[in-house]
């Protein structure tokens, strides 16, 4: 559905995207993931046609034209729903009755039939997006491509809106999702991680955690501070990184019960034994990791 | 003549902000409903709840901008944020996700503009900066025009700027958001050490659930009210053996379409190519049975997310009988 080729866009000196080869099938659900300044945007618009390649090709096989949903949804705050749909309908030569018959079904499927007459700019950062998402979907796409859609949507949203997304999935619309957050990345059928311009990881969840070769260990503590400067001076730990009161605690590459218990040994007394465990690690592990090897 | 209000009770040893029924209301509307809670000194406080949570107004009248319209707010060993709002203010920092650099001046130029206005000497500023950038380690940058760095540099020097004047109580307004995990790393780092070496208390306020799990402790505002508040790992403990997984080969939706209505659960969603469930209280094994048509369940690690979401649609379901 989308082939990008050694694919380089740069913008003055300042190379956004630094050689990207990537293929995703029609019927995905890929999330591309990455801070901000990663170049997801960039991507998302060398594959809309939007602007061209410095280099490098990407190619789009849709027949049909694709649905975009960006980061700041072009809407009219003083036209309703209905209205705002229609508008958009209309510049898309979609027929007026067909429009009305398509935008009542998707408002029904997002949850908003209630909200028809409601002008735009009363409506909740989580019903924008969701109005966003019929918009983009009202020219009947098979691509549907969305840049950071739930940034600032409260969680609750966020899971119903992630519902309609894998429903729509299902019924075989081709999805790609950008976003800064690691734990919206896990909701997707495949993942790729974007940084700097290039991309440093692809896979499923479980491919790209089984790249991860380290044994992790997890240390529940208040004690943060104390915890992790006896472990720095262990010489089978590679990495500690603080999340609140947890640690991960990473080795070199070792068997990980022998991380384990040379951790239980240095924290006795300090810290049970059974806030001390042998843990999988998460995508943050994986791609702080990954980072590691890629030039600053 | 206006009379003084009585100074407040001291708060116990290791507490170093008591918020005390705190309460805000525009005209009808409560923005903010009593809320209370206490922040230990030394310790990273995170102040969760989505936008138009209350959230903001909370935090306006925690960093002395909004006057309560009842309760009130004690800290930095005796001050009282009605009484003594000027004090108050001049004793923290504040740091936005959204920083408020001046991308045309240089690094330096921007320390000592925010410097200045804290009303630092010129030769207390200069051991600050020197301090700071040293300790953050941008000394390199100092005469670097702030637009030419990285957002993950930014927030460093927006870091620095906010900690000049020794703040004991530090506000952080989603720091990380869109940082890099290496960036995120560092950042937490830093602050983890401030905390530790100097006391400084720092209270955070995001939507994010991944920067929640930063935080020592946390409190969930929803429509103005606190609905829960605890550890990171606490707060999980009414989810913990309630949450399975299970893999899924095939078609992710027909398997959520065909658990979503079970009644033995409170919540389904997909995570990936894996199926997660939420067993109601007492009823997991029915459904491990349940979700064993799809492969073997196993207990999931609850996120705070999963929290949040259990705890707003229980607060939602109150709010509607109470209501009725």
């Amino acid at each position: 559905m989308i082939i990008a080729r050694s694919l380089v866009k740069s913008f003055g000196s300042h190379p956004a995207l630094r050689g990207i080869d990537l293929t995703i099938d029609r019927g995905e659900l890929f999330a591309l993931i990455g801070p901000d300044g990663a170049g997801k945007t960039t991507f998302f618009r060398l594959v809309a046609g939007l602007i061209r390649p410095t280099s490098g090709t990407v190619e789009r096989t849709t027949a049909l034209p694709f649905g975009f949903v960006p980061q700041l949804f072009a809407l009219y705050e003083d036209l309703t729903v209905d209205e705002n749909l229609w508008l958009r309908a209309r510049l898309y030569s979609v027929p007026d009755a067909e429009a009305k018959k398509r935008a009542a079904d998707l408002l029904e499927r997002v949850g908003l039939s209630r909200f028809g007459d409601r002008l735009g700019g009363d409506l909740s950062g989580g019903m924008k997006q969701k109005l966003a998402l019929v918009a983009a979907l009202l020219t009947r796409p098979d691509l549907l491509l969305l840049d950071e859609p739930t940034t600032g949507v409260d969680p609750v949203s966020r899971r119903e809106f992630w519902l309609v997304l894998n429903e729509l999935h299902h019924q075989g619309l081709t999805i790609v999702v950008s976003t800064p957050y690691m734990d919206e990345a896990e909701y997707a059928t495949r993942i790729g991680f974007l940084d700097g311009g290039r991309l440093l990881t692809v896979g499923t969840r479980d491919e790209i955690v089984a790249g991860f070769d380290r044994p992790l260990i997890e240390v529940q503590t208040p004690d943060r501070a104390a915890v992790r400067a006896k472990l720095t001076t262990l010489g089978t730990v590679d990495d500690i990184s603080l999340f609140g009161t947890r640690l991960h605690v990473r080795g070199v590459p070792a068997e990980s019960d022998v991380l384990l218990s040379e951790v239980r040994t240095a924290l006795s007394g300090l810290v049970p034994e059974t806030s001390i465990r042998p843990i999988s690690p998460s995508l943050e592990d994986v791609f702080v990791l990954a980072g590691e090897a890629e030039p600053a | 003549m206006k009379r003084p209000s009585p100074a407040p009770a001291p708060l116990p040893e290791g507490i170093f902000l008591r918020a005390d029924r705190l309460t805000r209301r525009f005209g009808d509307f409560v923005a903010v409903n009593r809320i209370s809670f206490d922040i230990p000194r030394g310790k990273v406080f995170g102040f969760l709840g989505p936008n138009g949570s209350g959230k903001s107004t909370a935090i306006r009248m925690l960093t002395g901008l909004l006057l309560p319209s009842e309760g009130t707010a004690t800290a930095f060993g005796g001050l009282d944020v009605r009484r003594d709002a000027e004090a108050w203010k001049s004793r923290l920092g504040y740091m936005s996700q959204k920083f408020s650099l001046y991308l045309d001046l240089t690094v330096e130029e921007n320390l000592r503009f925010f410097g200045t206005v804290y009303g630092l000497s010129e030769a207390k500023l200069s051991d600050r900066i020197a301090a700071l950038s040293g300790r953050l380690r941008f000394l390199g940058l100092l005469g670097t025009l702030t637009e030419s760095l990285s957002t993950g540099w930014r927030q460093r020097v927006a870091l620095a700027a906010a900690l000049l004047h020794q703040p004991e109580l530090l506000f952080l307004d989603e720091p990380t958001g869109g940082v890099d995990p290496r960036g995120r790393r560092l950042f937490w780092d830093l602050i983890y050490e401030l905390a530790a070496d100097s006391g400084m208390t720092v209270l955070v306020t995001t939507h994010y659930m991944d920067e929640a799990e930063q935080c020592d402790t946390l409190a969930f505002i929803l429509n103005g009210d606190l609905i829960a508040q605890g550890t990171p790992h606490g707060v999980k403990d009414g989810l913990r053996g309630r949450l399975l997984e299970v893999p899924l080969s095939s078609d992710p939706f027909t398997a959520l379409a065909a658990v979503r209505n079970a009644p033995d659960l409170e919540d389904s969603y997909l995570f990936g190519l894996r199926l997660r469930a939420l067993a109601h209280v007492g009823r997991t094994s029915e459904a491990g049975v349940l979700l064993s048509k799809f492969g073997t369940p196993v207990q999931a690690e609850p996120t705070l997310e999963d929290v949040f979401v259990d705890l707003a649609r229980d607060y939602a379901a109150k709010k509607v009988t109470v209501a009725a």
